[in-house]
C-alpha cells in the first residue's frame, strides 16, 4: 500500500469516526428539542422543525460556498485535491439541502398555511441545489480526471458568482409583487433554551459535514491513488 | 489588443459565414421559436389567463429556449473533424477564441429574436405602442449576459457524454435573473409604463451582464486547457 | 390573553423521521462505499 492511499485510509477511518459521533449528537438534538426546550405557544410543536431546518440549511449554504471558493483556488493551483474536496463538500451540501427542502415545506405548511412561497430565500436555495445537482452530474459525465476538475470548478465559480443575482432578482419581484403570508414568523428575541438548542444543532450538523466531507473526500484519494475510478 | 478584437471577429466570421452557407441551425431555432409561440398560445385556459398577460413570459422563454438550442451547435461544429484541435494549436490567445465565439453566438441569438419577435407580435395580438426601442434596450441587456455563460457551458458540455440534458441543467439556474428581469420590464413596457419606472431592474440586468461576461472571459481558458 | 397553541405535532415528527432517514442513508452509503474500498 503506498502511503498516499494509507493516509487516505486514516482519513476515511476519521471520517466514519467523526461522522458516527455527530450522529449521535442528531440523536442527542433530538432529545434536547423534544423534551427540553419550551414549546413556542403561537406556533406549537411544528417550531421544532427549526432546530434542524435552520442548521441543514446554513450547512448546505456553507458546503456550496466552499465548492465555489475551493475552485477559484483550484484553478489557481491545480492540485487535485481541492478538486477532491470541493465534490465532497457538493455531494454533502446536495445532501443538506434535500434536508433542507424537506424539512422546510413542513414548517411551512402549518405555520404559512403553504408548502412552498416564492419567497427570495426559498427560491435561491432550490436553484442552488438544482445547480449543484448539475455540478454532479457533470461530474459524472467527464470521465478525464483533470478535465473534470477544470470543468466543475468553472460550474463551481459561476455559481458563487449567480448567488447574489437569484436573490437580487427575486427579492425585487417579491417587494413589487408583495404576497400575503398568512403568518409571519416574527422572533424578535428568543428564549434562552431555545437558542441553546438551535447553537447545539448547529455544532452537531457542522460536525456532520466535517464527518462526511472527510469520509468522502478520503474515498476520492483512495480511489485516485490505487487508480480505481469505481468508489468515486 | 486589436490583434485580439481582429482574431476574434475571425473565429466569429469564420462561424457565421458556415452558418450562412448550411443555415441549419439558425433555421431550425427560427421554427422552434415558432413552434413555442403556437404552443403557448393554447397551453392555457381560453378565456381565463388573457394572451396580453402571459405574452411577456411567453416571450422570454421563447427566446431562451431558442437560444439553447443555438448554443449546442457552437462547438458541436468544431468537434467534428477534430477542428477544434485545429484552433487551440493555432496562435489564438484563449481570450479572442471566447469573444470570438460569444460575438457568433451573440449573432445567432440576435438572429433568432429578431426573427420570432415579430411572430411574437403577430401571434399574441400585442399592441407595441411607443415601447418598441425601449424593448429592444431590454432584449439587449438580458441577451448580452446569458450569452456569455452559455458559450462557456457550450463549450464545456460539448465534450461530455451527455451534452444535450447537461447543458440546460446547468445552463437553466443562470436564466434566473435575466428572464425574471426581463418579463417584469417586458410586462411594464407592454403596459405603457415609462422606462424609469424599471430603472431597478436595468441595473440588475446590467451587472449581470458585467459580471458574467468578466467571469466567463476569465474562466473560458480554463475549459480549454489540455 | 388566550393564545390556542395549534395541533400539528404530526409535522414535527414527519420532519424529524425525514431527517434521520436521509442523514442516516448518507452515512450508510459512506460506510459502504468506504468497506468495499478499504477490502481491497
Amino acid at each position: 500500500m503506498t502511503p498516499q492511499a494509507q493516509a487516505a485510509t486514516a482519513t476515511i477511518r476519521r471520517g466514519l469516526l467523526l461522522s458516527g459521533i455527530a450522529l449521535v449528537g442528531v440523536v442527542l438534538v433530538y432529545a434536547l428539542a423534544l423534551f427540553n426546550t419550551p414549546t413556542e405557544i403561537r406556533q406549537g410543536l411544528a417550531q421544532k422543525i427549526f432546530y434542524i431546518h435552520v442548521p441543514a440549511a446554513i450547512g448546505a449554504l456553507i458546503a456550496f460556498s466552499l465548492v465555489g471558493l475551493v475552485s477559484g483556488v483550484y484553478l489557481w493551483l491545480r492540485d487535485p485535491r481541492l478538486d477532491l474536496f470541493a465534490h465532497a463538500s457538493a455531494e454533502v451540501g446536495v445532501v443538506f439541502s434535500v434536508v433542507m427542502l424537506t424539512t422546510g415545506p413542513l414548517w411551512g405548511k402549518p405555520i404559512w398555511g403553504t408548502w412552498w412561497t416564492w419567497d427570495a430565500r426559498l427560491t435561491l436555495t432550490l436553484f442552488l441545489f438544482f445547480l449543484f445537482v448539475g455540478y454532479l452530474a457533470l461530474r459524472s459525465a467527464v470521465p478525464e480526471p483533470a478535465e473534470r476538475a477544470r470543468y466543475s470548478a468553472v460550474v463551481g465559480i459561476l455559481g458563487l458568482f449567480l448567488v447574489p443575482f437569484v436573490h437580487l432578482s427575486v427579492y425585487l419581484f417579491r417587494t413589487l409583487h408583495p404576497q400575503p403570508v398568512l403568518l409571519k414568523p416574527s422572533a424578535p428575541s428568543m428564549p434562552p433554551e431555545m437558542l441553546r438548542t438551535l447553537l447545539i444543532s448547529m455544532g452537531v450538523f457542522t460536525l456532520l459535514y466535517a464527518g462526511f466531507v472527510m469520509t468522502r473526500y478520503g474515498l476520492a484519494i483512495l480511489a485516485e491513488s490505487t487508480g480505481d475510478s469505481d468508489a468515486d | 489588443m486589436t490583434d485580439l478584437i481582429r482574431l476574434a471577429w475571425a473565429i466569429a466570421a469564420k462561424d457565421l459565414r458556415v452558418e450562412m452557407r448550411s443555415r441549419t441551425a439558425i433555421v431550425s431555432a427560427v421554427f422552434f421559436a415558432a413552434l413555442v409561440l403556437a404552443i403557448f398560445n393554447f397551453a392555457r385556459a381560453p378565456g381565463t389567463v388573457s394572451q396580453a398577460m402571459l405574452a411577456p413570459s411567453v416571450l422570454w422563454v421563447t427566446f431562451t429556449f431558442a437560444a439553447m438550442l443555438t448554443f449546442n451547435r457552437a462547438f458541436a461544429l468544431e468537434r467534428e473533424n477534430a477542428a477544434l484541435d485545429g484552433l487551440l494549436v493555432a496562435p489564438i490567445p484563449r481570450g479572442a477564441l471566447f469573444l470570438g465565439k460569444y460575438v457568433a453566438n451573440l449573432g445567432f441569438v440576435f438572429t433568432v429574436e429578431a426573427v420570432s419577435f415579430p411572430l411574437f407580435v403577430l401571434f399574441f395580438n400585442v399592441s407595441l405602442g411607443d415601447a418598441l426601442p425601449s424593448l429592444l434596450l431590454v432584449t439587449g441587456l438580458a441577451t448580452v449576459g446569458f450569452v456569455a455563460v452559455g458559450t462557456v457551458f457550450s463549450a464545456m458540455v460539448v465534450r461530455t457524454r451527455f451534452a444535450d440534458l447537461l447543458l440546460p441543467l446547468l445552463f437553466l439556474p443562470f436564466l434566473v435573473p435575466p428572464v425574471i428581469g426581463a418579463v417584469q420590464v417586458t410586462t411594464r413596457l407592454l403596459d405603457g409604463r415609462p422606462l424609469s419606472e424599471v430603472w431597478g431592474w436595468l441595473r440588475l440586468l446590467a451587472a449581470y451582464d458585467v459580471v458574467f461576461l468578466t467571469v466567463c472571459a476569465m474562466v473560458f481558458p480554463a475549459i480549454l486547457d489540455e | 390573553m388566550q393564545i390556542d397553541t395549534p395541533e400539528n405535532g404530526g409535522f414535527m415528527i414527519a420532519a424529524y423521521v425525514v431527517t434521520a432517514a436521509i442523514l442516516a442513508g448518507y452515512a450508510l452509503s459512506l460506510w459502504r462505499r468506504a468497506t468495499r474500498a478499504l477490502k481491497r
